[in-house]
């Protein structure tokens, strides 16, 4: 709010309305399935906000998330106001709900603060709903996987968003093309950071200036950086990986299009090479999905199977996280576009009588 | 560079107000004035059916007979801002207005057109060493006196002060101007400006020289990053269009 002295958000009826029915189907889709709430501490020590790993400072990848807001506690020492829930969550799981004999499942709800740059209209103060798979066998991975990414396009299809698309992509799988054309370590970080910031015409001209020097297993690597970003339907992509010779790379990205594919969810989902998301702690799928009517991605998330190692015992992890503000603006591009403040207006009451039955 | 309208606007129809961009509709946000043209030459050459000059800027918003296009006309700095939140699905800008704020838009295409330099400069003989005042000479930026503070005077503040921030030498002061920059060091506001350099007439009017590139620039086809992966179809098409029209300039 830029007119009223608060820092943060409020809802207005209108708004928690939709909220409120967005969450509580987001609950029930995963409660469906096995999946238990918990609730994170607003406040969450400064190791949980910014993650160091192997000696350069990265962060989450969320905007903002690299600046969290820091507060002073009353015995003098920092915490920030955290930015992002996956990692206070994941790292409650290891230390206490772990080693158990299934996999732990957990969902939350909340608010997470990225600062944003002054003017840009965007509230710093952000609803998200999540879930997060934690310590299933390694073996199990692909399974758990899909479970994930089914929860998250039941979970968008409940609530009422129907024109939205799902990019997938693996961690692994650029710097496995940048394996197979043979780029340069320092080349490597420059076509990163320029994919990443989605500068596709820096990317563009790097890309352009790698050199074959003759060699036609690297002008196939070369070929398909270069097309990276025409790619559009799974098929194409995949055609282009094949003959790139780095396959193997998304061996399971493609088991776990199949599996979605069985699933009657197929058109949900894409491949999706161009997605390098500045997360750096993902080490398997990643994915983000679009919706009509809003601006920004509705969902992402990810295997993390690295990360929680740093909180005492390792244990391979994914997860997904909804933003909620996102879904409410595509919901209401559903509706006709309108913003809808008066709460008479809006359409659809069931949510609303289940929501009252349940808190 | 930017040329600010004083043309009698037509009252916008109830039918044109939409706040969100819907559908097939397909929006692209055009910079005012100076890329403007070049602007709609480029789209035209696409394939795209594009209003005239004089239509879009008494209208500022147009949309084709036939509904399936949307152009905006906004400030080019302000164009990433309607790419940024979708209220247009593409956009044309020139790569200052990308670089001055910290836009979370795709940039597609290096449209080819638009191109100038971004330039520190100062009065001749005021800080250029011997040799290094020529035009178009990059030479490194010299120590100002000691004990005294570099000024800079320029539209681009966070530009100048992500420029100078690895120049732990110079201690700098940035004062934004939103315009006419030039007369600046003359009136004794600033030492240097940060400033768009086309052809140098400007800067060699008021007896400025340039004395290091801060970056090369040129007009760029920007997306948003939802409407990129929704309506990837028809804005590749127009990415790949304007793609091969720059490359042949």
């Amino acid at each position: 709010m830029d007119n009223f002295p608060t820092w943060g958000r409020y809802y207005l009826p209108a708004d928690a309305l939709i909220r409120r029915h967005i969450e509580s189907s987001l609950a029930w889709t995963f409660e469906a399935r096995g999946y238990e709430e918990i609730v994170p501490p607003l406040l969450v020590g400064l190791d949980m906000a910014v993650l160091d790993s192997s000696g350069s400072t990265f962060t989450n990848g969320l905007a903002g998330a690299e600046k969290p807001y820091a507060v002073l506690a009353r015995d003098g020492s920092f915490f920030a106001l955290r930015s992002d829930m996956t990692v206070p969550v994941a790292a409650l799981a290891v230390r206490h709900l772990l080693p158990s004999e299934s996999p732990v499942r957990l969902y939350y709800s909340g608010s997470v603060f990225r600062p944003q740059k002054a003017g840009n209209g965007k509230p710093e103060e952000r609803r998200q709903f999540g879930a997060e798979l934690i310590g299933t066998d390694a073996a199990d991975s692909v399974k758990a996987d899909c479970e994930i990414l089914a929860m998250a396009a039941e979970g968008l299809i409940n609530t009422g968003v129907r024109d939205f698309c799902i990019g997938l992509s693996d961690a692994k799988l650029f710097l496995a093309m940048l394996d197979a054309a043979r780029v340069e370590d320092d080349a490597k970080d420059a076509i990163w950071s320029a994919l990443a910031s989605r500068d596709y015409v820096r990317y563009g001209e790097l890309v352009s200036s790698l050199d074959d020097g003759g060699d036609p297993q690297k002008a196939l690597g070369i070929d398909l950086l270069k097309r990276l970003l025409a790619l559009e339907s799974t098929e194409e992509s995949l055609d282009a990986l094949r003959r790139a010779g780095v396959c193997d790379a998304a061996s399971e990205l493609i088991r776990i299009l199949d599996v979605l594919e069985e699933r009657g969810l197929g058109k949900c989902f894409r491949l999706d090479l161009s997605i390098v998301r500045e997360f750096r702690y993902y080490t398997g799928v990643v994915f983000e999905g679009y919706a009509v009517g809003c601006a920004n991605a509705v969902i992402g998330g990810g295997r993390y199977d690295k990360l929680l190692a740093r909180f005492g015992s390792s244990a391979p992890a994914a997860g997904l996280a909804v933003d909620v503000d996102a879904v409410v603006s595509a919901l209401q591009a559903v509706e006709g576009g309108e913003r809808r403040w008066n709460r008479y207006l809006w359409p659809n009451t069931r949510p609303c009588a289940k929501v009252r039955s349940r808190h | 560079m930017e040329q600010v309208s004083v043309a009698q606007h037509a009252p916008v129809r109830e039918s044109e107000v939409a706040p969100l961009n819907l559908g097939n509709c397909l929006s692209i946000a055009l910079p005012k004035g100076r890329l403007l043209q070049p602007s709609l030459d480029a789209l035209a050459e696409a394939g795209l059916q594009v209003p005239s000059m004089d239509e879009i800027d008494r209208r500022l918003i147009y949309t084709t007979g036939d509904g399936s296009m949307r152009f905006i006309l906004a400030r080019p700095a302000d164009v990433p801002a309607y790419v940024e939140h979708g209220a247009a699905d593409l956009g044309i800008t020139g790569k200052d207005a990308l670089l001055e704020g910290d836009w979370g838009v795709c940039e597609l295409v290096d449209l080819g057109f638009g191109r100038c330099r971004l330039v520190v400069a100062a009065l001749q003989g005021a800080i250029a060493p011997d040799g290094c005042g020529s035009e178009g000479a990059v030479c490194k930026l010299p120590l100002p006196r000691s004990g005294h503070t570099l000024r800079v005077a320029t539209k681009f503040p966070a530009i100048a002060r992500r420029h100078f921030a690895p120049k732990r030498d110079l201690c700098v002061e940035i004062i934004k101007l939103n315009g006419a920059v030039e007369i600046a060091p003359i009136a004794g506001l600033s030492d240097v400006i940060v400033d768009i350099v086309d052809t140098g007439r400007t800067l060699a009017d008021n007896g400025l020289v340039p004395i290091e590139e801060v970056a090369q620039l040129s007009a760029r086809l920007i997306a948003n990053r939802a409407s990129l992966k929704l309506k990837s179809a028809v804005i590749h098409q127009i990415a790949s269009a304007l793609c091969d029209r720059s490359r042949s300039i």
